[in-house]
């Protein structure tokens, strides 16, 4: 009997055609969210796991330094030590590659007498076989992957020309290695080199960046690592690649568990509008239930044959919604990409890959998402008499006497979640996204009665947009959740702009506070560098004799660790030039005496960034502790800086400071400010042309500016996408409903053409009412997304990455999206006001409008 | 020939076989005429491409009636260019260090082989000169503290290896019983008259040596008899050689042989010569007929497939002298995972044909594995 | 015939079946009705009654035939013309009341006149008057859908006269109510039409309600003849 009640189910779904539609293309939109954050979240992290394996794949353990790289005598070390059964050395650095924009390659010296196989691909003559022997002689040689080497036009045997710091290289194409065979994953920019000639070009003899190690096979792998570490000492860290992945996962925890959180708000606005269309399509085929009843089918059937049909409608929209996220995730590869490289300082996305499991996921949501939304208007139908499904009267809306209560409810949420807070629940991490998910719950809870209370005030003044909004207030089980949808989706909306706008202006005053220099000179590869390569003598020397610059300020850097493990990037300045201020003088402090803070750093103490501070709970007067290679070293915190470059945290020093705990570091950037009345540009031409020679990078103050407001902007573009698809559903939502209304109503549509209203009367009603519905989703979203943005800003952010973020109001941006969304609204209702309009006055059956 | 994947083997095979047709002209050619200096000629002599110093012997417990230990240690230089590349880095070579280390336990009639290849550099293997005692040293293999050397020591030697994974190690002092002797006129030993193809060959024939062997858990305190060589030559193998068949013996008439066989492609010998130290200590260079070492028994290696003789009869009428030898047991042999090289190298014993008791090793190389980089 | 509001001349209505042959519903039918006149219509459901209605009211277009509608042939005009004139000139009266529940019932009354601009004041004043005459002065802010039957119906009556048609139309008005009842709003409507000089035409089940008008028209098959005379 199942069988046939699905029949007739279907053919009624086969019926009403764009009901259909917009349902499953609520799943689809829902489960596109989803897959698409999950494939760039695994994208994220998939080159460097590929790359790991690709270039260690055969290691059990890989020894590192705290900072970017380690003393060779290590490796002698390791060698001794009783467990280890092969170990090798590598170099690894990034080169740019000349005259193209963007382009890295990823430079891998190895040893190739070491017991470890490299899928060198030297083709085929006997001829050819002498490249790979010149690996060791040949000046320059490399191996390049095919993909790569095919993008930049290279075959065996040609040069081509990179940059490392400020010095250009010419490399030798010797042979093609084809990383891929072993990690599909690996990125097409691994090259290898010969150790010697890598250390040599890239000016790191004596250091190199890992080794790997392979322990005695019967040896426990754990206890090998704890003994090795021992042994070598607290200046090391001994890591089996699961650990390195995970520290690699660790630096993205933040981002990728803010990116989930947003998709999981489209999954819910998709949830309601499955709620919605099934319980509207439910209702208008109550005698179908009630006929069915009254023949003898349980309660049991008829809701299994409900979620039957919403699994059905759920496996469609996931079949749909599957290729979006996908064309979605294509879409931000870059933008992700971008943050991934400048910000984090891993690999780009090169590719997406489909895991299985995310089938599965998409399917669940999809699926789970159908199920649930078709729950509870399913039990409501199931649970009710034959009598009343059969009856000429319509199903009494029950909304209407609950909408109080719901209100109560949903204050009561906010009041408890609140109260939970404050009580102890702020010291839970998640507890921001806890208050945020309540606040989405209770905002639709709240719907009914704001529409009601609206709409019903609204003095009936004339047939028109008055009487529409009205019967808003009639149909609340159809348009509260419409309008529920839509104020859900516009929080979102909202209070990620106004998270963004916030952000952007702090980070333009902190910006306009701290970058004070006219030029900012840096190698060509110092986005990747860590910190390893430095500016050569000569262009330093040049740089701080020219007549045109008044002071200059000597950037060192070095990637570094706390002793807990915690990323830090240490920064050194030192001042040379004619000026008597400190080169601190202008840090923007947040807690510290800015007046003594000179003194201070130049005896040894510490300026820490504001996330630093926060995430490890220090302050002024506490110590920083930092893993160096000759083991921990604490050093006093003298101030605290807002920092808005990295959520790792920054600790800024003197030179002499710097070098006590890792030794000699040179120079990786200059800041230079010019005298009086020179001009920027001209200065930089000038210093263009006269050192030609070197591979720099020179920007102006403002062209700085620019790129570090630049990547800010890449790194929210996903958020945008998602906006976007969630608005896309609700507005679904809106449709859904007025169509709904539509049909429901057309009792009293055909008395308002009985009565003499024309086609474009009725027309402008549902109009009307389209954008009484976006009006009310949209006031309810501002004061969702208000509450929601102070969530972000003072809850999640503080928890997650430790900014300060002032308030501002991007009264502009927010506008735009008001205007998008009435505009969507308005759209929405178009072909339901037109369908409306076309209900003949005919229509008036013997039915009563009751 | 295309590689896709290259294993080391064939790597370092490659990697030598280039170089050499590259370098070739570059490298010096052993010659007869050599000026020898010593105790500075022990040490290495760059502008030749190979070399190396090679010690075997049996030892045991000095009360012990038969030897238990059969041991073998080389060290190779191979060069890879003749100048060292001029890059700024440590890692920058002209040469590759390699060591064999081998330890027969001549009871149980096991064999343990341990292999380390690297290039030279400060940490890892080298070849200093006077006035430094080392003569060459490679770092131990990993897992094992310290590194192996072979060093002068009074007239003599000290060889210290060991390999901690494979439970094998010896610490010996070398004292020679005799005077050193060249093997040909000049210290040149000719391997290919034609090609002109040979090597600055000389030994210590006899070598008694005290010091420690590690076999597993026991470090047992031994003497005995040994045998040092040293070759340094650029290419001492014609093309048409695919391996020799070496041995160093020692007979209890205070007499000392050196006999090689060079064989063909058929495994025919092809180059053949001895070496003949009397009692007295008086040298004389033999010219054996091409069928002088005769096999007598075969075994094959499961481990490789390699089909070796292990036990052979010996004649070499110029002198009178006849013996049949046998290998002690027969798996003696090495397989270096890193060098992609296999060859046998054990203790042997034997028997003249008057009754007089002969002791030595035998090495039989080019009956299987990849191309030998000599 | 000026006087005519609205006249049938030979009209046929026929409407398509899903098998073939169109299906007559309305054959030859011929009449008018004057102002401030009303005529009855009886018959058996399936009749026709319903269609002629809505040809009458400009809902429905004859297939043959003219219907003229304040002297204006409705074939001739297009849907915004013609419910423009339907607005002006009809009033309509169900046997289901349709009136919209949520909506007090002076808005039920006022609703004629939002959908055609009037005035606001005039509006609220009307309907003001119309409720007092059909004693339902002090419910106007009541919701209609809390009245009774009779109740409702006469709100409906409001509604039909709201904006002083020339016509009004009612589809068996007492259909749905007891005979008490009905027999009261029955003379509140024919009592109302009189007073504002509106020509009435109604259908009905009823004899006794049929002969409360000036003509009485049978309808049979589709055919229209005169009913017996009044008894």
């Amino acid at each position: 009997m199942s069988g046939r009640l699905l029949g007739a189910m279907l053919a009624h779904w086969r019926q009403s055609r764009t009901l259909t539609v917009l349902t499953v293309l609520g799943v689809a939109l829902g489960v596109g969210s989803v897959v698409c954050i999950q494939l760039i979240n695994q994208g994220a992290l998939a080159a460097f796991a590929g790359g790991m394996r690709a270039v260690s794949g055969e290691a059990d353990l890989v020894v590192l330094g705290h900072g970017p790289d380690l003393d060779e005598t290590i490796y002698r070390e390791v060698l001794a030590h009783p467990d280890v059964r092969a170990a090798w050395p590598l170099v690894r650095a990034w080169a740019k590659v000349a005259g193209r924009e963007d382009e890295f390659v990823d430079i891998v010296g190895v040893d190739v007498f070491a017991p470890v196989d490299y899928p060198v691909d030297v083709g085929g003559s006997d001829a050819a076989l002498g490249g790979l022997a010149d690996m060791l002689t040949d000046p320059g040689w490399i191996a390049l992957t095919p993909e790569f080497a095919g993008e930049l036009d290279l075959a065996v045997g040609d040069t081509f020309t990179v940059a490392v710091s400020d010095r250009l290289l010419t490399l030798s194409v010797g042979a093609l290695v084809d990383f891929r065979r072993r990690a599909p994953l690996a990125s097409r920019k691994l090259a290898l080199m010969d150790i010697a000639q890598a250390q040599h070009l890239l000016d790191r003899g004596g250091h190199v960046d890992q080794i790997d190690v392979r322990i005695r096979r019967d040896r426990d792998l754990a206890t090998a690592q704890r003994r090795l570490q021992d042994t070598l000492g607290p200046g090391v860290r001994v890591l089996s690649p699961e650990q390195r992945q995970e520290s690699a996962a660790g630096l993205l925890a933040a981002f990728r568990l803010n990116l989930t959180a947003l998709s999981l708000i489209s999954v819910m606005v998709g949830v309601f509008l499955i709620f919605s269309a099934v319980h509207a399509s439910l209702v208008r085929r109550r005698r179908q239930f009630g006929l069915l009843r009254s023949l003898g089918a349980e309660r049991g059937q008829v809701l299994r044959v409900i979620l039957l049909e919403a699994a059905l409608l759920g496996v469609a929209g996931t079949l749909v919604g599957l290729p979006i996220g996908y064309g979605a995730a294509m879409l931000n590869v870059d933008t992700v990409s971008s943050t991934l490289t400048s910000i984090y300082l891993l690999d780009e996305i090169e590719q997406l890959r489909f895991p299985p499991l995310l089938v599965v996921v998409a399917v669940a949501v999809g699926l789970g998402g159908a199920l649930l939304g078709a729950l509870l208007p399913a039990l409501d139908i199931s649970r009710r008499d034959p009598v009343a499904l059969l009856g000429a009267a319509g199903l009494p809306e029950r909304i209407g006497r609950m909408a109080p209560g719901l209100a109560l409810l949903g204050l009561g949420i906010l009041l408890a979640v609140g109260i939970w807070y404050s009580a102890g629940g702020h010291e839970l991490r998640t507890a921001g996204f806890v208050l945020a998910f309540f606040l989405m719950v209770s905002l639709p809870l709240m719907t009914p009665l704001v529409l009601r209370a609206v709409c019903s005030r609204i003095p009936p003044r004339g047939f028109g947009w008055r009487l529409g909004w009205r019967g808003l207030a009639t149909r609340l089980q159809s348009t509260s959740f419409a309008v529920a949808a839509l104020a859900v989706t516009v929080s979102m909306l909202v209070g990620i702009t106004l998270l963004i706008g916030s952000f952007r202006a702090t980070l333009d005053t902190w910006i306009a506070r701290s970058l004070t220099a006219d030029i900012y000179v840096t190698g060509a590869s110092w986005q990747r560098d860590l910190g390893r390569t430095a500016l050569s003598d000569t262009v330093r020397t040049r740089l701080a004799a020219h007549d045109a610059v008044e002071y200059v300020d000597l950037q060192r850097r070095r990637e570094g660790r706390t002793d807990s493990g915690r990323p830090v990037r240490l920064i050194a300045i030192a001042r040379e030039g004619r000026t008597d201020e400190h080169w601190s003088a202008r840090t923007p402090l947040l807690a510290g005496d800015l007046d003594r803070l000179a003194g201070r750093l130049d005896d040894g103490a510490v300026v820490i960034s504001e996330p630093l501070a926060r995430g490890l709970d220090l302050a002024v007067g506490d110590s920083l502790r930092l893993a160096t290679p000759d083991g921990p070293r604490a050093r006093p915190i003298a101030g605290i800086a807002y920092d808005y470059a990295s959520e790792h945290g920054v600790a800024y020093m003197a030179v002499p400071t710097l070098e006590s705990m890792i030794g000699p570091v040179g120079v990786a950037a200059m800041a230079l400010t010019l005298e009086p009345g020179r001009d920027p540009e001209r200065v930089i031409d000038a210093l263009r042309s006269e050192l030609a020679g070197h591979a720099l990078e020179l920007r102006s103050n403002r062209r700085l500016r620019a790129e570090v407001v630049d990547i800010f902007d890449q790194t929210f573009a996903i958020t945008r996408i998602l906006q976007f698809m969630a608005l896309v559903i609700a507005v679904c939502g809106v449709s859904l409903t007025l169509l709904i209304m539509a049909r429901e109503r057309a009792t009293e549509l055909a008395l308002y053409r009985a009565l003499g209203a024309t086609r474009r009367q009725v027309f402008g009603l549902g109009l009307g009412e389209g954008t009484g519905l976006g009006a009310l989703g949209l006031a309810l979203g501002l004061g969702g997304g208000a509450a929601l943005a102070a969530i972000l800003i003072l809850v999640i952010n503080r928890d997650w990455f430790g900014w300060t973020i002032r308030f501002a109001l991007p009264a502009g941006a927010l506008l735009a999206q008001a205007v998008w969304i009435m505009g969507g609204a308005v759209l929405a209702a178009v072909y339901p006001a037109l369908r409306a309009s076309r209900t003949p006055a005919s229509e008036l059956t013997r039915e009563d409008l009751l | 020939m295309r590689l896709g994947v290259l294993i080391p083997g064939c790597m370092l095979a490659l990697v030598l076989a280039i170089a050499a047709a590259a370098a070739a002209q570059s490298w010096r050619v052993a010659a007869p005429g050599h000026p020898w200096s010593f105790p500075d000629d022990h040490h290495a002599m760059p502008a030749y491409r190979s070399e190396w110093w090679y010690l075997t012997g049996q030892v045991g417990a000095a009360d012990a009636a038969t030897p238990r230990f059969g041991v073998q240690m080389t060290i190779f230089r191979i060069g890879l260019a003749p100048v060292r590349p001029p890059w700024r880095s440590d890692w920058a070579a002209r040469d590759l260090v390699m060591g064999h280390l081998a330890v027969s336990d001549l009871e149980s009639g096991r064999h343990l082989f341990s292999e380390v290849l690297t290039r030279a550099g400060p940490d890892r293997g080298g070849f200093p000169q006077p006035p430094d005692s080392v003569v060459a040293w490679v770092r131990a293999p990993a897992g094992t503290p310290d590194r192996w050397e072979i060093a002068r020591a009074g007239a003599g030697f000290r060889v210290r290896a060991a390999d901690a994974h494979q439970g094998i190690g010896l610490d010996l002092v070398l004292t020679p019983e005799r005077p050193r002797i060249f093997q040909g006129p000049g210290g040149y030993s000719v391997k290919d008259p034609e090609a002109a193809a040979g090597s600055l060959y000389y030994s210590y024939t006899r070598l008694d040596a005290h010091g420690t062997v590690i076999a597993g858990a026991d470090t047992v305190a031994v003497s005995g008899r040994t045998w040092f060589d040293r070759e340094v030559f650029t290419s001492q193998l014609a093309s048409r050689h695919v391996g020799w068949d070496w041995f160093g013996l020692h007979l209890d008439d205070g007499r000392d042989l050196m006999a090689f066989a060079l064989r063909d492609t058929a495994g025919r010998a092809d180059v053949t010569h001895a070496t003949l130290v009397a009692a007295d200590g008086e040298v004389e260079w033999l010219d054996p007929p091409a069928d002088f070492l005769v096999p007598r028994r075969w075994w094959t290696s499961e481990r490789t497939g390699a089909r070796y003789p292990v036990a052979w009869r010996l004649t070499l009428p110029e002198v009178d002298l006849a013996l049949d030898l046998e290998a002690r047991f027969d798996d003696q042999e090495n397989v270096g995972r890193r060098s992609g090289i296999v060859y046998w190298e054990g203790a042997v014993v034997g028997k003249t044909d008057r009754g007089v008791e002969v002791s030595g090793y035998g090495e039989l190389t080019g009956y299987g594995g990849g191309p030998l980089p000599f | 015939m000026a006087d005519c509001l609205l006249e049938f001349q030979d009209v046929h209505r026929e409407f398509a079946t899903p098998a073939g042959p169109s299906r007559p519903v309305l054959l030859g039918v011929d009449f008018a009705v004057e102002r401030g006149a009303s005529l009855a219509m009886v018959g058996r459901s399936g009749s026709g009654k319903s269609t002629l209605l809505h040809l009458a009211a400009g809902i429905d277009l004859p297939s043959r035939g003219e219907v003229r509608l304040a002297g204006r042939s409705l074939a001739s005009l297009d849907d915004p013309v013609r419910s423009r004139l339907r607005r002006d000139h009809v009033g309509l009266v169900f046997q289901f009341f349709h009136l919209l529940p949520h909506l007090t019932v002076r808005d039920n009354v006022s609703l004629p006149g939002w959908i055609a601009g009037d005035p606001h004041a005039e509006v609220r004043a009307r309907a003001e008057d119309l409720l007092a005459a059909v004693e339902l002065g002090d419910r106007g802010d009541d919701l209609a859908g809390r009245l009774s039957g009779g109740q409702m119906q006469r709100v409906a009556i409001c509604r039909a006269l709201q904006r002083r048609p020339g016509l009004v139309l009612a589809d068996e008005p007492t259909g749905n109510l007891d005979e008490t009842v009905g027999a009261r709003v029955m003379d509140l409507l024919v009592g109302l039409c009189a007073d504002e000089g509106v020509g009435l035409l109604y259908v009905t089940h009823s004899r006794e309600q049929a002969s409360r008008a000036d003509r009485v028209l049978r309808l049979r098959d589709g055919r229209l003849a005169a009913a017996e005379a009044p008894a």
